[in-house]
C-alpha cells in the first residue's frame, strides 16, 4: 500500500470539548483523513471558516454555543459542507432537533468502533439523514434558540450594567486619587513650610490656610497649650472667624469637655460626624455651618503641645485617607512646635550666659579695679594720722614756747626743734618769710579764715575717712575674691544662726524649712555674708520698720540636686527698670545713706562661684522675693 | 628695740609702712625686691644687730627682677635658710587663704592683709610678746 498523500485525503473537522472523545477519533480517522480539532465552538466555527473542511462531526453539549447551534451558524456560510451530530444526548427528539438544526446525519456516542469508519465514509458520499416531524422539531429548536438568545442577552445586560457600576468605581477611585494627591501636596507644602518658616505664628497660620483651600474644609484652627497645660488657647484660625477668635483670645479647658480638650487629654483624635447628632455639642455661633468636625493631637515623643481642629459644612466629611493625612500633618506641626520651643529655651539659656558673663566679668573688671586703687590708697590713712599727730606736736611746742617768759625762750629745747624746723623748711625751699609777709598784711579780722585749726582739722578727717571708704570697698570685695571652702552642711541651722546673730528686732525675721532638706555643698561662711546682705538690703528697703515682715524659706527646688533659698520681704518692691541692674557693682539706691553697692554684686559672686543661681523677682509695691538655687553636690 | 625687715616694691606703701613702724619704736630697714631684702638681711645677720622680723610682700618682682605673684614665699625660704627661727609675716593685698596656708607652711608666723597700718602693728608686738 502507497503512503496517501496528505493532500488528497479528505479534511475532517471534529468539534469536541471533551479530550478523551477527541482522542479515540483521531484514533479511529488519523490514518485514512486529515483531522481538525476545536475544543470549544467558537474556534470550531472560525476553523471550519479558514480550513473547508469536508466533514464536520459536532459535539452537541459545547459550552456558550451547543453543536445545533454551530450547525446552523455554518450551514448559511458553508451550504455544501455535511456536518453530522456526534453526541452522547440520546433523548427523545435529540436527533431530530440536530438534523432541522442543518446536520446531515446523527450518531450516538459511544462510537461503534466497528462501523464508525464507515459510517463518515458514507457521510462524506452524500449520506443524508432526514428528521420526522421536521416542523414540530424546528419549532421547537428555534424556541431553543430564542430562549439562548435571551439567556445572552440578560447575561450581557448585567455584564454591562457591571462594565457601569465598575466605571463608576473607577471614576470614584480615580477622584480619590486625585484628591489624595492634593492632599499628598499640600502635606508636602505644610511639610516644606515646617523647614522654612521659623516664625511659629506665620506656620500655624499657613498651616490652618492651605488644610482650609486645600481639603476645601469649612474651618482650621490650631490651639496651643499654656505654660501651665490648663488651657489650650487659639493661635491661629482660618478666615475671618479664625481672626475674630484669636482677637478674643479663645481658648477652652483642658479638663473640659470640648474635643479639643479630649483630644490633649486622651492624646488622641476626635472626630463628630454629624454634630446635629451631639446632643450637648457646643455651637461656636461663628462657626455656623459646621456639620462634622475633627480634632487631633499635636504631640510627638509624648509631650502634646496642642490639637488641630478641623471643621466642614458637611456630614461625615472626612475620609480615612483626609483623617491620615491630617495627623501626619499635625505630627509634623507637633514637631515644628518642639523644635520652636527648644529654639526659644536654648535662646533664653544663651541669654541668661550671656548675662551671667557679663556680671562676672563686670565684677571681675571692678574687683581688680578696686584692688589697684585700694592698695594705692592703703597709705593714706596712716599718713593722715601721722601728719595730725605731728600738727598737735607742733601745737604743743607753740603753746609751751608762748607760755613761756620771753627770756626763758631761747634757752627751752622745744625753741631748739622749731629752729631745726625752721632750717629744715628754709632747705627744703619752703620761704616762711615770705609767709609771714603775707599774714601781715591780711587784716587781723581776716586771719583766723586762714589758720582755722578745725578747718585744718576736719580737712584731715576728709582725708582719712575717703581713703577708708577706699578701703572698705576693697575689703567688700576680697569676700568673694577668695578662694572658697566648700564643705557640705545643714542650711536651715546657717539660716537660724544668721538671722539671730544680726540682731534685728524680735519677729521682723522669720524662717522655715521644709522637713527633709537636703544639706547643700558651699562656703559656709561666704553664703552666710550672702543671706546678711540679703536680709538687711530687705530690712533697709523697708525702712527699718517695725511693720516690716523678711521671711527666709529653704526647700528643695524642682531642678533636681538643688536647693532653693527664698527671701521675701513686705516692701516697696524693686522696680522692673532696676531689677537687672542691682547685680551691677556700685549700682546703689540708697543714695546718701552709705553702702557701696557691691553687696549684691558680690552675693552673685560667691553664689555663681558655688554652681547655683541667684536672681530677684519683685512686683512694685508688692515687696520683693531674692531666690538662691544652690547645688546639693559638688558641681 | 627690735630690728625689722620690710620688703614691699610700692615705694610710698613701703615708706609709709616703714614711717608708722618707726614712730612705734621699731628700727626697720627696707628694700624695694627679692635681691635687695636678701642682701640687707645677711648684711645685718653677722652684726650684733640681727634682723628679729621680716615683713615680706607677697607680690612682687623675684630674684630675676620679674613680677610673681609668690616672690614673698621664695624670699622667706632664703631667709629661713639662713636663720631657719626667723619671725615673718606675710603682706598680701588679698584675702587668699591657700596662700596664708602655704606662707604658714613656709614658716611664715601670720599674713597680713595690707590696708590698716596699726592692725600690722598690732600683730607684730603679738608675735614678739
Amino acid at each position: 500500500m502507497t503512503t496517501p498523500n496528505p493532500k488528497t485525503l479528505p479534511k475532517i473537522l471534529y468539534i469536541e470539548d471533551n479530550a478523551d472523545s477527541r482522542l479515540l477519533v483521531q484514533r479511529l480517522l488519523a490514518r485514512d483523513y486529515v483531522l481538525l480539532e476545536a475544543d470549544n465552538s467558537i474556534d470550531g466555527i472560525q476553523l471550519a471558516l479558514d480550513t473547508h473542511p469536508d466533514l464536520i462531526l459536532l459535539d452537541i453539549n459545547l459550552p456558550d454555543l451547543s453543536g445545533r447551534e454551530v450547525a446552523t451558524r455554518l450551514n448559511s456560510s458553508l451550504p455544501n459542507t455535511p456536518m453530522v451530530a456526534l453526541t452522547a444526548d440520546i433523548t427523545s427528539g435529540a436527533r431530530e432537533r440536530a438534523l432541522v438544526a442543518g446536520c446531515v446525519g446523527f450518531m450516538t456516542k459511544p462510537i461503534n468502533i466497528d462501523s464508525f469508519r464507515e459510517d463518515i465514509e458514507a457521510y462524506l458520499h452524500g449520506k443524508r439523514q432526514y428528521a420526522q416531524k421536521a416542523d414540530h422539531h424546528l419549532k421547537a429548536y428555534h424556541q431553543e434558540l430564542v430562549e439562548h438568545l435571551e439567556k445572552k442577552v440578560h447575561e450581557l445586560t448585567k455584564m454591562a450594567d457591571h462594565n457601569k457600576f465598575l466605571d463608576q468605581q473607577n471614576k470614584h477611585v480615580i477622584a480619590d486619587m486625585q484628591r489624595h494627591q492634593r492632599l499628598l501636596k499640600a502635606a508636602a507644602k505644610v511639610g516644606h513650610n515646617i523647614t522654612s518658616i521659623f516664625n511659629l505664628d506665620e506656620l500655624l497660620q499657613t498651616t490652618v490656610d492651605i488644610i482650609c483651600k486645600e481639603y476645601e474644609f469649612y474651618y482650621a484652627g490650631i490651639f496651643l497649650l499654656d505654660p501651665k497645660k490648663e488651657w489650650a488657647i487659639l493661635q491661629a484660625g482660618y478666615g475671618k472667624a479664625g481672626n475674630k477668635m484669636v482677637a478674643n483670645n479663645h481658648k477652652l479647658a483642658v479638663g473640659g469637655d470640648s474635643m479639643i480638650g479630649n483630644a490633649i487629654r486622651n492624646q488622641k483624635g476626635e472626630i463628630t460626624a454629624d454634630v446635629g447628632n451631639q446632643k450637648d455639642h457646643f455651637k461656636n455661633p461663628l462657626l455656623p455651618e459646621t456639620r462634622s468636625e475633627m480634632a487631633l493631637p499635636l504631640s510627638t515623643k509624648g509631650n502634646t503641645f496642642g490639637a488641630l481642629t478641623v471643621q466642614s459644612e458637611k456630614i461625615n466629611a472626612f475620609s480615612t485617607a483626609d483623617i491620615d493625612a491630617l495627623q501626619s500633618m499635625a505630627d509634623q506641626l507637633a514637631i515644628a512646635i518642639r523644635n520652636a520651643h527648644l529654639l526659644k529655651d536654648l535662646n533664653a539659656a544663651n541669654q541668661e550666659i550671656l548675662r551671667t558673663k557679663t556680671f562676672e566679668a563686670i565684677a571681675t573688671a571692678t574687683g581688680e579695679a578696686i584692688h589697684w586703687v585700694g592698695n594705692k590708697a592703703a597709705p593714706i590713712p596712716g599718713s593722715a594720722e601721722r601728719v595730725q599727730e605731728d600738727l598737735f606736736n607742733f601745737l604743743a611746742i607753740f603753746q609751751t614756747l608762748l607760755d613761756l617768759p620771753p627770756q626763758e625762750r631761747d634757752a627751752h629745747p622745744f625753741a631748739e626743734v622749731a629752729r631745726v624746723t625752721f632750717n629744715t623748711l628754709a632747705i627744703n625751699g619752703q620761704n616762711l618769710a615770705q609767709k609771714v609777709d603775707e599774714l601781715n598784711k591780711l587784716p587781723p579780722d581776716n586771719l583766723p579764715l586762714v589758720v582755722d585749726i578745725e578747718s585744718t582739722l576736719e580737712d584731715l578727717g576728709i582725708v582719712k575717712q575717703s581713703a577708708e571708704t577706699i578701703l572698705n570697698i576693697k575689703e567688700d570685695l576680697i569676700g568673694p575674691g577668695r578662694i572658697s571652702k566648700a564643705e557640705t552642711f545643714d542650711l536651715s541651722a546657717l539660716i537660724e544662726t544668721t538671722i539671730l546673730g544680726m540682731g534685728l528686732p524680735k519677729d521682723v525675721v522669720t524662717s522655715s524649712s521644709a522637713e527633709k532638706l537636703p544639706k547643700i555643698f558651699a562656703d559656709k561662711h561666704q553664703l552666710g555674708r550672702v543671706l546678711i546682705n540679703l536680709i538687711k538690703n530687705a530690712w533697709e528697703a523697708l525702712g527699718k520698720s517695725d511693720q516690716a515682715k523678711i521671711h527666709v524659706s529653704a526647700l528643695p527646688a524642682e531642678e533636681q540636686d538643688f536647693v532653693r533659698i527664698e527671701v521675701s520681704d513686705n516692701g516697696p518692691g524693686i522696680p522692673p527698670e532696676i531689677l537687672e541692674k542691682i547685680w551691677v557693682s556700685f549700682f546703689t539706691t540708697k543714695g546718701d545713706h552709705g553702702g557701696t553697692g557691691l553687696g549684691l554684686s558680690a552675693c552673685m559672686e560667691i553664689i555663681t562661684q558655688s554652681g547655683g543661681k541667684i536672681w530677684a523677682e519683685s512686683k512694685t509695691g508688692e515687696g520683693a522675693t531674692f531666690i538662691i538655687l544652690l547645688p546639693t553636690k559638688k558641681i | 628695740m627690735p630690728k625689722l625687715l620690710l620688703v614691699d616694691d610700692e615705694a610710698l606703701v613701703r615708706r609709709s609702712m616703714q614711717k608708722t613702724l618707726l614712730r612705734k619704736g621699731f628700727v626697720v630697714e627696707t628694700a624695694g625686691n627679692c635681691t635687695e631684702g636678701l642682701e640687707t638681711f645677711k648684711a645685718a645677720y653677722n652684726t650684733d644687730a640681727p634682723i628679729d622680723m621680716a615683713l615680706l610682700d607677697l607680690n612682687m618682682p623675684n630674684f630675676d627682677g620679674v613680677p610673681a605673684h609668690a616672690a614673698g614665699l621664695d624670699l622667706l625660704t632664703k631667709l629661713r635658710e639662713i636663720d631657719p627661727n626667723l619671725n615673718a609675716i606675710v603682706l598680701t593685698a588679698y584675702d587668699e587663704v591657700d596662700t596664708a596656708k602655704n606662707a604658714v607652711q613656709r614658716g611664715a608666723r601670720s599674713y597680713f592683709v595690707k590696708g590698716r597700718e596699726q592692725g600690722l602693728v598690732d600683730l607684730i608686738n603679738e608675735i614678739l610678746e
